[in-house]
């Protein structure tokens, strides 16, 4: 079956809902078709909210990578010096990793636009953070971000649309300690909307406070004013259509006929994410485009980075005022290590443990603890943690690419390489932080106890279909078309040319707005 | 031999099958019975009734979608009335929540034990998230769980502090 469209929109996440919310704000009859490889898992359902509450299980865990060499059906793959983990790190769902992300709504900094001429590492951006800035408002807005305007970050135009939340008692006392270190602290900005009842149950937020793509997509698409605007879940696309300089539609799998189908449109704006955006241009392979679209220099899939989470831990022997995770997201952070003066090295992104001090009360009971021995528990010995992402830097020969075969819901396997040209290095600089860290807990008398780096993990993995200015050395220009074809986009964190030292949810939600302005304008002409 | 008592009959580790029809009012008010011990055992200070609602909204919940809890239910409801007939209240609560912990699904091979893992031991965490907690830390305000009401109260929703 085909049809015409004037937009196709392959992904569902908070990049096609943004994008596709200012389409139809342009034109609330614009034809779009919404193309999303996962299934609808519903939100706000009561009884997955109460499995996550009484046995820690989300609805949408089956989506995740299935990296496991043990398994038959592993669909993620790692090579290089450094191990890459998938897990946990995306859903594939209609709503994207919109639905278990913890809404922490960060904007990069005015440095991070200009990486590579400031440092000589990673890349510039083709604009300046200057232009992005109105997004980032425009962003903020919609997102409904608390937080605190006076607080260490880039230049504001505005305040937040919404005050910051508190500190807890805990996180009081942290920043207290964080004078030691020269960390000035800041209040977490978070995408909550006014309704935010704090279950700290985020991963699946029980009313939809905690933004959500599928909460917003479904509000556009039960408008009855955009009859036009269609969604299809379970359909994965294979292969974007192109003749030389022109694309004109997809070719997916419709799982409800379960055959293949073609659907033409105008544009085509990839909002798949970093993996799957990515793998959806390598697989778009035509004799024009034998290395896939965008793909003339070899450039799609390079540059691969993402965020290695550090973090330490100390133990004190009392507890008080039995203080524990009452919120159970963090609320103190601080961007005093995410400056200039430490682009060259990495920038870091500091931000409390938010599971600790940890009393777990039902645990104590249902391992047939007293009520004397809890009380002892909750007034004894207790631990503090800090954590930080630390800034990686594009490297060409750090790459995804397609991996052979294909994994859940149809979609082509993933093969990360991911090596350190100067791994020691790197790991000292990581080392000399988590000391730092360290004085700020002993301030407050804990002593050191336990320190980890995660593998880097997919979760905020960016920089393969970048922008730049030159298509030898990026893959998408200014306004997100790819190089060489006048009618595809990438819209997700592949196109991020930095990963900065924060998570890239806003960015991109910025990024998004100001693309579908542009398509907008574009298609007013 | 001297048959088990009926709490003690074996079961298989599985998660029992659902019945046909909704838990009956004698079953929810022995399962009520069931969570309010909770509050006794521990010598917790809390008015249990400002749980019920969410306690019955959990039973719903769990009643219906996958796995069904109603088998699971019907039998602790069969299990706690028997041990309160035959061994009191008292000995009843500290049998089900002192003498029995099962903390794995294989451990679960009687009725007592099905009950108490597939049951009070959910009972357990719904009574502590819902407001069991401030039992234990009367300051405390919130707990991973808990509705605490919109952040925009005059009061915030947990424990705060300033820097100095």
């Amino acid at each position: 079956m085909s049809r015409d469209f004037d937009f196709i929109l392959i992904g569902s996440g908070v990049a096609a809902t943004l994008v596709c919310q200012r389409l139809l704000e342009a034109n609330p009859l614009a034809s779009i078709l919404i193309l999303e490889a996962g299934e609808r898992i519903p939100s706000r359902d009561r009884r997955s909210w109460w499995d996550l509450v009484l046995a820690r299980k989300t609805p949408y865990s089956a989506t995740y990578d299935d990296d496991s060499t043990k398994s038959p059906a592993q669909e993620s793959f790692s090579t290089g010096n450094v191990s890459w983990g998938f897990k946990e790190s995306r859903v594939r769902a209609y709503g994207g990793s919109t639905m278990h992300w913890g809404g922490w709504s960060l904007r990069f900094k005015e440095e991070d636009f200009q990486c590579r001429s400031r440092t000589g590492r990673g890349a510039d951006w083709p604009f300046g953070y200057d232009e992005l800035e109105p997004w980032y408002a425009l962003a903020e807005q919609i997102l409904a971000v608390g937080g605190d305007a006076s607080d260490e970050g880039p230049m504001r135009s505005g305040l937040y649309p919404l005050p910051p939340y508190p500190w807890s008692a805990h996180e009081a006392e942290l920043a207290n300690g964080f004078d030691t270190i020269g960390l000035k602290p800041g209040h977490m900005p978070m995408a909550r909307f006014k309704r935010c009842v704090t279950t700290g149950t985020c991963k699946y937020c029980p009313i939809g406070a905690r933004y959500s793509a599928q909460d917003h997509l479904d509000a556009l698409l039960f408008d009855p004013a955009h009859r036009n605007l269609g969604l299809k879940t379970s359909a994965p696309v294979r292969r974007i259509l192109a003749d030389r300089n022109l694309v004109h539609g997809v070719e997916y799998f419709d799982a409800a006929s379960s055959t293949f189908a073609t659907a033409h449109a105008r544009q085509v704006i990839v909002c798949a994410g970093a993996y799957e955006s990515t793998k959806l241009l390598l697989a778009s392979v035509s004799p024009e485009w034998p290395a896939g679209l965008g793909n003339r220099y070899d450039q799609v899939g390079r540059y691969i980075v993402t965020h290695l989470l550090f973090s330490v831990e100390g133990t004190r022997p009392a507890n008080p005022q039995s203080l524990f995770q009452e919120y159970d997201f963090p609320t103190l952070m601080s961007r005093s290590w995410d400056t200039p003066q430490r682009q060259a090295e990495g920038k870091m992104f500091v931000f409390n443990n938010r599971a600790l001090p940890k009393i777990e009360f039902e645990n104590l009971m249902i391992q047939g603890k007293t009520r004397a021995q809890i009380d002892q528990i909750a007034g004894g010995p207790s631990r503090a943690g800090l954590s930080a992402f630390i800034e990686e830097f594009g490297d060409p020969q750090n790459r995804l690419t397609l991996a052979p075969g294909t994994g859940k819901f149809g979609l082509p396997k993933t093969r990360v390489s991911f090596s350190r040209r100067n791994p020691e290095r790197f790991l000292a600089v990581v080392s000399a932080a988590q000391d730092e860290l360290f004085k700020c807990l002993a301030a407050l008398g804990y002593s050191r106890d336990t320190q980890a780096k995660a593998d880097p993990r997919g979760d905020h993995a960016s920089g393969t279909c970048r922008m730049g200015l030159s298509p030898d050395a990026s893959v998408t220009g200014a306004n997100l078309a790819v190089h060489g074809l006048d009618n595809l986009y990438v819209c997700s964190n592949a196109v991020l040319p930095n990963a900065a030292a924060v998570n890239p949810t806003l960015t991109l939600a910025a990024l998004a707005l100001r693309l579908g302005a542009y398509l907008s304008a574009g298609a007013s002409q | 031999m001297s048959t088990p008592a009926f709490w003690d009959e074996p079961l298989p580790a599985t998660m029992l099958d659902p019945p046909a029809s909704p838990l009956s009012n004698q079953e929810i008010d022995a399962l009520w019975g069931l969570f309010k011990a909770i509050a006794i055992h521990w010598s917790l200070d809390i008015e249990v009734e400002l749980l019920r609602s969410r306690w019955l909204d959990m039973l719903e919940a769990r009643s219906a979608g996958q796995p069904d809890f109603r088998g699971e239910y019907g039998n602790a409801a069969q299990v706690y009335t028997a041990l309160v007939t035959t061994l009191g209240e008292p000995a009843a609560i500290a049998k089900i929540y002192q003498d029995t912990i099962v903390t794995k699904p294989e451990q679960a091979l009687t009725r007592l034990t099905h009950a108490k893992f597939y049951v009070a031991n959910d009972f357990i965490r719904c009574f502590v998230a819902t407001g069991g907690f401030r039992a234990f830390v009367p300051k405390a305000r919130n707990y991973t769980g808990f509705m605490g009401g919109s952040r925009f109260r005059a009061w915030p929703p947990v424990r705060t502090g300033t820097k100095s």
